[in-house]
Order: C-alpha cells, then sequence, then structure tokens
C-alpha cells in the first residue's frame, strides 16, 4: 500500500511537470464542468432551445472530462516508450503488466472521481447514489480505452494528439443515436459509451437501465481486451 | 550460475540467426565478459538471458534453474544495466531511484548513498531529462543495484563516461565482485574486460570464437620478450627473450650504460588477439 502510494504521489508529479498533461488533468475538466455549471445556465437564457439538449450536453462533456484523463496516461506512457523507461520496467518483479494495469486503474479511478463530479456536481440530472456510481464507473471505463488506443496507434505525443482527435471523435458518435429514430442507432451500439449513455438516459425516465449496463460492460471489456493486446504487440513486439 | 548450452536465436524480422549455438557457464563470483563487435549477438544473447527476448532453441539455466522456469520473480536477484539511458525523464534522479525501488519485491538500498556511489549526489533533485548522457549511465548503472542481486548484468557500463566517472565504475565493478557477486559485463571496451574480468569470451557473427582469461590470452598470442627504450642521442628499441634475460649480456649493459626510459613487457593485448582469432576488429 505504502508502495502503491509513492507511485500515485510520483505520477502526479509528473503530471504537474509538464503543461499540457496539467492541463489535460485538471484545468480542462474544470472548464468542462464550469462550462455545464456556469455557461450553460446563462447560454440557456439566450438560446432557449438548449435547454433541451441539456443532459445531452452533460453527458458530452462527462465523456470529455474522462477522454482527457484517459489522453493524459497516454501520454505519460508515450513518454515512458520514448524513453524506454518500459523497457526498464520490464526487468523489474512486478513486471510490465502490472505496471500497466496500475496506471490504466490510476487513470479510471480518477475518471470516475470526476465523472461523479460532472454528474452530480452540475445540478443538471438527479441520480440515486447506485445510478451515479454505476454511470460514473461506465463513463469511467472509456478512459483506459482512450489510454489503450492513444497508446497502441501513436509512436509519439504529436502522433497521439491525432489519435486523439480521431478516438475523440468515435466516442462522440453515439451522441447521434438520439437523433435516430429507427433502428440504425443500435449500429453505434459497437462504440461502448453508446451504453453509457442510454444507461444514464433510461435512469433519467425512471427505467432500471439493466439491460444497457449489460451491453456496456460488454462492449467495454471486449473492446479494453482487444486495445490490450494490440498494445502488447505493438509495444512489446 | 549461469549456464547455457546450445542458444541460438533469430529475430522474427531478421533471415540470419543473431545467435548461433553459443555454450558457456559462468561461476558464482565470476566477473565474465562477453566481447565483440556491434551487432555480433552480444545484445542478444543478454537480453535473453535477462528474459527479454523469448523464441531461443538450447537450455539456459540461472542459479540452478533453467530459465523458462523463472517467473518475474527473478528479477529480485538479477539486476540490469541497460546499454542506453532509460529513466522517467520527467522525476528527478532521486525519484527515479524511488519509482523503480517501488517495484521490488524486497527492501532496497538507500537511494541517496547509490547516487553518491557514482558522484550524482548533488544532483538528486535534478531532472532526469536534464542529465548528460554520462550522468544518466551512472543513474542507470545504480539502479542495478538497488535491490543488492546475486547477478548483474552490464552493457557497455562506461559507455559514454569522462575516465574519471568511468574510473568510478570499474572500481564499483571490481567491488562488487569481491563482495561475490557474479557480473556478465558486455562491451567492446577490451581495457574494461581486460581489468574487470575473470574470463572473456570473443563473439562474432553470433558465434564464441574463444573462451579463456585475459591473463591466459595474452600470454599464449603474446611475444616472450621485453622491449627496452633507451636514449642514446636518439631513441633506441632493443627486443631481449625473456628465458636467459638476467644472464643476457647487452640486456645488462644497456641496463647499466644506458638512459633507459621504458621496459615493455610484451604480452598481447586483447585487441590484438580478437583480431588475431576473429579476423575483426572492434568498433
Amino acid at each position: 500500500m505504502q508502495r502503491l502510494v509513492r507511485l500515485i504521489a510520483l505520477d502526479f508529479r509528473m503530471i504537474l511537470r509538464e503543461q499540457m498533461l496539467w492541463f489535460m488533468f485538471w484545468v480542462a475538466p474544470a472548464l468542462q464542468f464550469a462550462a455545464v455549471f456556469l455557461l450553460l445556465p446563462v447560454l440557456e437564457r439566450f438560446f432557449p432551445v438548449l435547454e433541451g439538449y441539456r443532459f445531452l450536453i452533460l453527458l458530452l462533456m462527462t465523456l470529455q472530462v474522462v477522454s482527457s484523463i484517459g489522453g493524459v496516461i497516454a501520454y505519460m506512457l508515450l513518454d515512458e516508450q520514448d524513453e524506454e523507461a518500459l523497457t526498464a520496467i520490464r526487468t523489474m518483479p512486478v513486471g510490465v503488466n502490472t505496471f500497466l494495469f496500475y496506471r490504466l486503474f490510476l487513470g479510471t479511478s480518477a475518471a470516475f472521481v470526476f465523472a461523479v463530479l460532472m454528474l452530480a456536481g452540475t445540478g443538471i440530472a438527479h441520480f440515486t447514489f447506485f445510478q451515479l456510481a454505476l454511470g460514473a464507473l461506465l463513463f469511467a471505463s472509456a478512459a483506459p480505452l482512450v489510454t489503450l488506443s492513444l497508446a497502441s496507434f501513436a509512436r509519439n505525443k504529436v502522433e497521439g494528439l491525432a489519435v486523439y482527435k480521431v478516438v475523440s471523435l468515435v466516442l462522440l458518435l453515439p451522441a447521434a443515436s438520439f437523433f435516430i429514430g429507427s433502428g440504425l442507432k443500435y449500429l453505434l451500439g459497437a462504440v461502448p459509451v453508446y451504453w453509457t449513455f442510454h444507461f444514464l438516459a433510461a435512469v433519467a425516465v425512471g427505467e432500471t437501465g439493466w439491460v444497457e449496463i449489460g451491453l456496456a460492460l460488454l462492449t467495454h471489456g471486449l473492446v479494453f481486451l482487444g486495445l490490450l493486446r494490440v498494445f502488447k504487440r505493438r509495444v512489446f513486439g | 550460475m549461469i549456464s547455457v548450452s546450445n542458444l541460438a536465436f533469430t529475430y522474427p524480422q531478421g533471415g540470419n540467426p543473431a545467435v548461433r549455438g553459443i555454450s558457456f557457464d559462468i561461476s558464482p563470483g565470476e566477473a565474465f565478459g562477453f566481447l565483440g563487435p556491434s551487432g555480433a549477438g552480444k545484445s542478444t544473447t543478454q537480453k535473453i538471458l535477462i528474459k527479454l527476448l523469448e523464441g531461443y532453441s538450447g537450455d539456459i539455466s540461472l542459479m540452478g534453474r533453467p530459465l523458462s522456469a523463472w517467473d518475474k520473480s527473478i528479477y529480485n536477484h538479477i539486476g540490469v544495466g541497460f546499454e542506453l539511458p532509460n529513466h522517467f525523464g520527467k522525476l528527478t534522479a532521486l525519484e527515479n531511484l524511488r519509482y523503480f525501488g517501488a517495484f521490488y519485491d524486497k527492501p532496497v538500498r538507500n537511494p541517496m548513498e547509490l547516487l553518491a556511489m557514482v558522484g550524482l549526489e548533488e544532483h538528486a533533485g535534478k531532472r532526469a531529462a536534464e542529465f548528460s548522457k554520462g550522468m544518466k549511465m551512472r543513474l542507470n548503472f545504480v539502479r542495478a543495484l538497488m535491490h543488492n542481486p546475486d547477478i548483474l548484468f552490464f552493457d557497455e557500463p562506461t559507455s559514454g563516461l569522462d575516465p574519471v566517472n568511468a574510473r568510478r565504475i570499474k572500481d564499483i565493478i571490481l567491488q562488487l565482485q569481491r563482495e561475490g557477486k557474479t557480473i556478465f559485463l558486455t562491451t567492446h571496451q577490451m581495457n574494461d574486460a581486460d581489468e574487470l574480468c575473470q574470463r572473456v569470451a570473443f563473439i562474432v557473427d553470433g558465434e564464441i570464437k574463444l573462451i579463456d582469461s585475459p591473463r591466459a590470452l595474452k600470454l599464449q598470442y603474446g611475444h616472450r620478450s621485453v622491449r627496452v627504450e633507451y636514449q642514446n642521442g636518439r631513441v633506441e628499441q632493443r627486443d631481449f627473450p625473456l628465458d636467459g634475460l638476467g644472464d643476457n649480456p647487452e640486456f645488462l649493459r644497456i641496463l647499466r650504460e644506458e638512459y633507459v626510459q621504458a621496459i615493455h613487457s610484451r604480452e598481447a593485448t586483447l585487441d590484438e588477439i580478437f583480431i588475431k582469432v576473429t579476423g575483426k576488429a572492434l568498433g
């Protein structure tokens, strides 16, 4: 436990020491929170049409926040690939798999906290404790997917930024499902956050959302395993 | 301590084998030098021994156990000093050692003491990214020692170091030997191998051409003679056979009558032996 605390403390120092990471980890989520909590009510006064999309805006902003956290962890891994620090970790008893899971756990935990703040703190939606915890957990599960996508498909941070844009765009696609009436919207269910969105949409209208939870866990799990495989093959050969 | 029999390895993407059926044994407490030019298979062999490469053929055992039977716990027993620096650039030297130290299952040495060993104590608070290559190499080196391992693998440990720090690193390696550590040294620096290793292996094109002690090799491939340099208006050189040297009248005359500047025994250097045995120069 002491060792874990030491690793987390040093990881946070690494985040603080690079402007981009610091911005993505602290500033961007704070700005997104402020946008929903402070700016949205103001905008709604000028553009009343936005009121109808309030809940969707909350979901999209929360997704942006967790993506940002996933991006931070990915950029740290890309740096460590560059610096060959991951090779050094391969010759430590803990092994690189444990290290990778620790980092993904760190990102997911941070994303969970930020997702709770977004979903509960902005005052747009009201969930029970259980719904909030599940919703935040499902949102947080997107963070490791972002991390693994960037760390697998980018060779450095510059490429990482490009991949990040593509991944963010893909993750936003399920938002379109709220505007598609036909069954075609289910095609977007291949993107795991589709089920996160629809779980929260279901509980917001008083449904249980069990099917959505099940499918969210399944799709997140499958995509995670696929990306993990790609990451290991690309990074460790 | 380390036993390798018929080890062969070919990289998946490369056609030619990088290592071709090599065999050697390293006793506990022995410093073993693995010498060869770039691309000879030295680093590949080391990567296999430290379990960074799989897919080899042949038998390897470490500390009496087949290498394949070891899990990650092997890294509690071995320390690896890589050829190239690999640190967390955003962390300081001290933080790097603390970070890596958190990965061991056993207590690690005081990071400040380790930094002091290689003259980095004053730079403990400096970020690794701001270090020079030599400083990074020294940090690499002490990281390998932090868990007090029984076997140490060093890949070009003096690469990029100035003479003072190279001397410091070599002294630490000699001290480790005195403490009974087993050392596997990969290098193309013949002087380092000569000074630090009890035995050396010459590897070229993935094959071991020769294994012996540096002393035996130097005597075997050298001339049994001494060269005397003396000043006699101009610098003169004369070679005398070692046999009967004490009774050689000309040798004794030069010692008595001339201004002798230097006397060299003429054993071969490891560089010369390497070229003679393998037909290739190091570099």
